[in-house]
């Protein structure tokens, strides 16, 4: 056994993606963290306070998985989706009717948008009691809000493509609310619909909000967001912690 | 994996969950990989090509006559001792072939491959006959199956599904 997983992690080809040795000791360990585009954003230590499930309940990890559920089924979904009035409800149709786990991945869609509203307002409540607001993490406060108002957006303009008369109503009077907006109000609507009510042009711009814009911008923001995280000293909660230096590393793990 | 110096051949602890999370790791991927697979499979809707299509009654079709199947994308041709249900798809580069009543063949417009009602090769670059579809013939019903493509080198009257 060791042979052959030696043959395969000493080839050159594993050392062209893996630069550095297995995570068993310190230094290789920091080396995952620091070498990876993706596990860069994360410490390469953290605090055992912030451990404490109680603290932050988990509440950014689940929207950061939600938002990724969300990103895999709304993909997969657009294979069966076109963003057409004489299409869009009939696809919808027979994506669960016809379509092998359509409705599983549609209703993982519906409920996942709906689960991180839901866990993005609580992560926003336990920031605010837990005072991980404060400086220095205001800026990041502030990015937060506007993921809240982002992942708001995603839902709003999810809500017009099955195309039904739930859809249709939700966003004529959702549209008509924005309306009443001081000063850009009627502009805002119309640059939302594309038009003077909801119709062809509103649901292709719907649709392009809902799958590039918002989507593209989420994945940006969430992502400064999580640097910014660990660019601010980790968690909060660190802060308490610090006084008796208990650092969470492999020898007390 | 995690190094167990103190006892060569014992697995640790650690070693053991590893083991536990990377084999659930898999059988995760493999049930997506399944689920995609089938989400992602074609859905053909019945009738449509693909599928077997009722072509009509045996009565309604005269011998020697050439019926053209639009939406299912073939000719149904009746013989003196029974059906073809022959592919409208160019053998040569796959245009589509219009039948020329006039002249009694199937004229390709791309490159000039001409057949004959059997859809044997009169001349052009065409390799091999049209391709047929299975018939059946039930309670005097015409059933092709457009799902399954039959090659052939030439024509037989074996091929022929009699009335």
């Amino acid at each position: 056994m060791t042979t052959w997983s030696q043959r395969i992690t000493r080839s050159r080809v594993w050392r062209s993606f893996f630069r550095h040795g297995w995570p068993d000791n310190p230094l290789d360990r920091s080396l995952v963290m620091t070498t990876n585009i993706f596990f860069h954003l994360h410490p390469v230590k953290v605090s055992r306070a912030s451990l404490k499930a109680t603290y932050s309940f988990g509440l950014g990890i689940l929207a950061t998985i939600l938002f990724g559920i969300l990103a895999i089924t709304g993909t997969l979904i657009m294979f069966y989706y076109v963003p057409s009035t004489e299409r869009a409800y009939e696809d919808i149709i027979f994506l669960q009717t016809k379509v092998p786990y359509g409705q599983l991945m549609r209703n993982m869609h519906r409920w996942a948008a709906h689960g991180m509203v839901l866990v993005v307002v609580l992560h926003m409540v336990r920031v605010f009691y837990t005072g991980a607001y404060k400086p220095p993490r205001e800026f990041n406060w502030i990015v937060g809000v506007i993921l809240l108002l982002l992942t708001l957006g995603a839902s709003f303009t999810g809500y017009l493509l099955p195309w039904d008369q739930l859809s249709y109503w939700a966003i004529t009077v959702g549209t008509n609310i924005a309306g009443y907006a001081p000063f850009i109000g009627p502009d805002l609507r119309m640059m939302l619909l594309g038009g003077v009510e909801v119709g062809q042009n509103a649901l292709t711009r719907f649709y392009a909000l809902h799958i590039m814009v918002i989507p593209g911008a989420l994945l940006l923001l969430i992502s400064l967001h999580i640097w910014r995280v660990r660019k601010d000293g980790g968690l909060a909660a660190q802060r308490k912690a610090e006084d008796s230096l208990n650092i969470v590393g492999e020898e007390t793990l | 994996m995690t190094k167990s110096q103190d006892k060569p051949g014992q697995v640790t602890r650690r070693e053991f969950f590893g083991a536990i999370f990377g084999l659930s790791l898999v059988a995760m991927m493999a049930q997506f990989g399944s689920v995609l697979a089938r989400f992602l499979e074609p859905v053909i809707e019945e009738g449509a090509f693909g599928t077997v299509v009722r072509a009509g009654r045996v009565e309604e079709f005269e011998v020697g006559s050439v019926n053209y199947f639009r939406q299912a994308r073939f000719y149904l041709v009746r013989l003196e001792d029974g059906f073809l249900a022959e592919y409208r798809k160019c053998t040569h580069l796959g245009c589509v072939v219009p039948w020329i009543e006039e002249e009694g063949i199937f004229n390709c417009p791309c490159h000039s491959s001409l057949f004959t009602k059997e859809g044997e090769v009169i001349s052009g670059p065409a390799p091999r006959p049209l391709d047929l579809f299975p018939i059946e013939i039930r309670d005097g019903v015409i059933y092709v199956d457009t799902g399954t493509i039959i090659e052939r080198e030439a024509f037989h009257p074996d091929q022929l599904t009699p009335a």
